[in-house]
């Protein structure tokens, strides 16, 4: 009893105003800003189990847990292809204790194609976890040698030469859409359940070509010699094929990347923000964390709250035109 | 001699106490959750998954293996005395198994399973170890229109698999298809028959639906019944099946092993489809398919060999080119990449001591569930001594508990008890789930395959017949509708005519162009059904 009334009245020291609003919501369990997390944290999922956005999640989890001194308990909710985890981090109490992954699927696309109770702007980003460049690539026995072949010949035979992209709403699949809206340039856009999917059917030659995450999976079957990567998507090469050109560099405006944020409710407090932010950039340099999401796929520099929201916001923008509902 | 070597090897690696005792630990708890209604390995491997970071990459994988392969066995029990599915893959033996615990004879059914289940896993897991490589192959050549053309197949086999009518059979089969249109659409994203309802965008989920049609169903059902009438007289001490019960059996198990382990390497393959095309074709193979959904012990055996030679089987793709042919081994594909290993071609050689630790295991773990197995019947079948409402107040529980752990949503648990219901008129009406679940199962891949083949040959139909995987599909179809069709009248002439007209219609539909031209119309009419 005594602890919690003293815990109150700490609250009340530090911020008038949210302690009121404590005050006046709940008499029994109230916990400050000052000692966050004094209880574990949601880290909600809206991906399955395994993939890479999961271990981005799990490492960040254990990482902020022990940066912050706590326990974050990662809750994967895929339904609603991502929606359901994301309405439930857009419509928690703003106190820290619920907060979530999110990419451009679940947190940008999926509000404007879809009747959502949320968008983009319900959610206050705290930082860039990880960032997942894209490429396009092609089986070991493509005729498609290089990435100009690939598009020149779509060029010149509009929606005949097929490309398999991880999933209908997925941003690759919306910026190839977006490419066709504004060069002309018209692909037969193969939508795949993910990327699983699509390197079995690029390997089993089903597939003229495919715009995927440039992640281990696509990694080990280039090592393998099985497919070929034709471009990087963007405006820097990949770290893990130097040799490859961009799209950019090649003179086609391509470009997306897969950025895992953190993300909690709008209104979160200013001090537990600062302070998950904080263990974000520490978690950055964490060696399990690089170990487990793979060190290409960690950022170098920290992209703190605002300029991830301006990533997603830039994300919104570009694709209005053709998502609308 | 190489292979044998480097399986010496794994089985140096497999005998090791630490991985000797995660191979026991795994089909423990496969077992368990098995058992468990609702309760999958997909939930449990995802909990378990943050613990295994910090143990040896082979531990955790021989770990995670022995729970997706041990929770085969577990499913089939409930299945059998309560007709609740243990889990997805064994809702087709509640079709024969509970009837034949019915009969008293719940110990040769579990029986049967535990041999069969021994049985089918040893078999994949020796396919494994000698042909992985050229299966994989097969695999990846097998693009969307082949799938359309297995999906075709399967739903051929509706009719077979319900008791009732052949017209009820296809009514339910539409239906099913009907509920599988249920969410986002694969090729554009949109979402279809939503209602407004954000967790129907992902679609309902099939666990929710086939437990809900046949457990709740089933359990709604005894709620009818006086407490007496529920008494099921079960002799404990026939746990063994009897000489007639191994040889009717047999041919059932060496079926369902051999298409249980095509199946399981398919991607999106796995336990679902090969139980229930084991089912399907034992049904259409037998003397008299009367008897099925009757008690009849090939219908259990038949399946509960095919989804544990699928189980390993799935492990190939995964392990030959790193690519997980369902979401089990999705998540264990993400466990070796948290220990810095990309599963991918090169797994085989740079990583040979797991490689060949984990299927080593297999043979030892497949062996640990047939001893732990087989004596735990006679526990398990006490179960049946609880008292009936007890008994359905926890199944109950544990089916909800079970449904809300595989997407977290409460949702499902909604999604579940409304199918109770309806699978409760259902049999009240003379309909059966049966089909209506395979073709829940079958639907969304055949429509996504059918728009991704037409997307990619821009709209022909031709790709069905350029493609040889398909048009070698579409050409036994031919011949099943051949036989459908002609079977009768060829029965009634004098035997020796049968073998020339078989080999006859085989040639002809393999190379003629007129027969893949029909498979195509073919095709074209089940498309139209399911839009």
């Amino acid at each position: 009893m005594i602890k919690k009334r003293f815990q109150t009245v700490t609250a009340g020291l530090g911020i008038a105003g949210i302690a009121l609003s404590m005050a006046a919501c709940s008499s029994s369990s109230v916990a400050s800003t000052e000692d966050y997390p004094s209880k574990p944290v949601t880290f909600m999922m809206p991906y399955a189990a395994g993939g890479p956005s999961d271990t981005t999640a799990r490492s960040y989890g254990a990482c902020l847990g022990e940066q912050l001194g706590g326990t974050f308990v990662v809750e994967n909710q895929e339904s609603g292809a991502g929606a359901v985890a994301m309405q439930k981090v857009a419509s928690a109490k703003p106190d820290g204790y619920t907060v979530g992954l999110s990419t451009n699927g679940p947190l940008v696309l999926n509000p404007m194609s879809n009747d959502l109770s949320y968008t983009r702007e319900d959610f206050r980003a705290l930082g860039t976890m990880a960032e997942i460049p894209t490429l396009f690539a092609v089986s070991k026995n493509s005729e498609y040698k290089d990435i100009a072949a690939l598009f020149e010949a779509a060029k010149a035979n509009p929606g005949t030469i097929s490309i398999g992209v991880p999933g209908a709403t997925s941003s690759l699949a919306i910026e190839l859409k977006r490419l066709q809206q504004d060069t002309g340039i018209e692909f037969a856009l193969v939508p795949t359940s993910g990327s699983t999917e699509l390197i079995t059917n690029l390997l089993g030659g089903h597939i003229d070509a495919g715009f995927i995450n440039d992640h281990v999976d696509v990694e080990s079957q280039v090592k393998a010699g099985a497919i070929v990567p034709l471009a990087a998507a963007g405006e820097v090469r990949s770290e893990a094929y130097p040799k490859v050109p961009t799209t950019i560099e090649s003179g086609y405006d391509v470009k997306t990347t897969s950025v895992y944020g953190l993300f909690a409710p709008k209104d979160l407090p200013e001090e537990i923000a600062s302070k998950i932010e904080a263990g974000v950039k520490t978690c950055l340099t964490d060696e399990d964390v690089i170990k487990q999401i793979g060190d290409r796929f960690v950022p170098n520099e920290f992209t703190d709250g605002a300029d991830t929201a301006k990533v997603f916001e830039t994300m919104e923008t570009r694709y209005a035109p053709i998502l609308s509902k | 001699m190489d292979t044998l070597s480097n399986l010496g090897n794994g089985f140096s690696i497999a005998f090791d106490p630490t991985n000797l005792l995660f191979v026991f630990i795994g089909v423990v708890i496969g077992t368990a959750i098995g058992v468990l209604p609702g309760l999958g390995p997909t939930a449990t491997i995802a909990l378990l998954l943050p613990i295994t970071y910090t143990m040896d990459p082979t531990a955790s994988i021989i770990m995670l293996a022995g729970i997706y392969y041990g929770s085969m066995y577990g499913g089939t029990i409930t299945s059998v005395l309560l007709r609740l599915p243990g889990e997805a893959a064994s809702v087709v033996t509640t079709f024969d198994g509970y009837q034949m615990t019915k009969q008293g004879r719940a110990g040769t059914a579990l029986g049967i399973a535990a041999i069969g289940s021994f049985i089918g896993g040893t078999v994949a897991i020796i396919g494994l170890t000698f042909m992985a490589p050229m299966l994989a192959r097969i695999a990846l050549s097998m693009g969307p229109s082949a799938f359309v053309a297995l999906m075709i197949m399967g739903l051929f086999l509706v009719t077979s698999l319900g008791t009732g009518s052949a017209i009820k059979s296809v009514c339910m089969a539409a239906v099913g298809l009907l509920l599988a249109t249920v969410g986002q659409d694969p090729i554009d994203g949109s979402a279809r028959f939503t209602f407004g309802q954000v967790p129907l965008l992902g679609g309902l989920d099939f666990v929710a639906v086939a437990m809900g049609l046949f457990g709740v169903a089933e359990l709604i059902k005894t709620l009818e019944q006086t407490e007496k009438a529920q008494v099921i007289k079960t002799k404990i001490k026939n746990i063994w099946p009897s000489r007639k019960d191994m040889k009717d059996s047999a041919g059932a198990i060496g079926r369902g092993s051999a298409l249980g382990f095509f199946i399981g390497i398919l991607p999106g393959g796995g336990g679902v489809i090969s139980s229930l095309a084991s089912y399907a074709t034992e049904k259409k193979l037998a003397k008299d398919p009367s008897r099925f959904g009757k008690g009849a012990i090939e219908g259990v055996a038949g399946p509960e060999t095919a989804n544990n030679a699928s189980s390993s089987s799935a492990f190939i793709p995964l392990l030959v080119l790193g690519i997980p042919s369902n979401v089990v081994l999705a998540m264990i594909f993400g466990a070796l990449l948290m220990h810095g290993i990309t599963p991918g071609p090169q797994l085989m050689t740079e990583h040979s001591g797991l490689f060949w630790g984990v299927i080593a295991s297999m043979y030892v773990g497949n062996l640990m569930l047939l001893i732990l197995n087989v004596p735990l019947v006679g526990v398990f079948i006490q179960m049946l001594r609880v008292r009936q409402g007890i008994l359905v107040a926890f199944s109950l529980l544990i089916v909800l508990i079970g449904v809300y752990s595989i997407n977290n949503s409460s949702f499902d648990m909604w999604v579940v008890l409304a199918f109770g219901v309806l699978g409760w008129i259902m049999s009240k009406t003379g309909f059966d789930p049966a089909p209506l679940v395979l073709a829940f199962v079958l639907g969304p891949i055949l429509e996504k395959s059918f728009r991704q083949s037409m997307l990619i040959s821009g709209g022909s139909l031709d790709i069905f017949i350029t493609d040889p995987a398909s048009a070698i599909i579409f050409a036994v179809i031919l011949v099943m509708i051949g036989f459908k069709v002609f079977g009768g009248r060829l029965k009634k002439r004098p035997a020796p005519v049968l073998p020339s007209q078989i080999a006859d219609s085989t040639t002809a539909a393999g190379s003629g162009d007129r027969s893949t031209a029909s498979g195509e119309s073919q095709n074209e009419k089940v498309t139209e059904n399911t839009k």
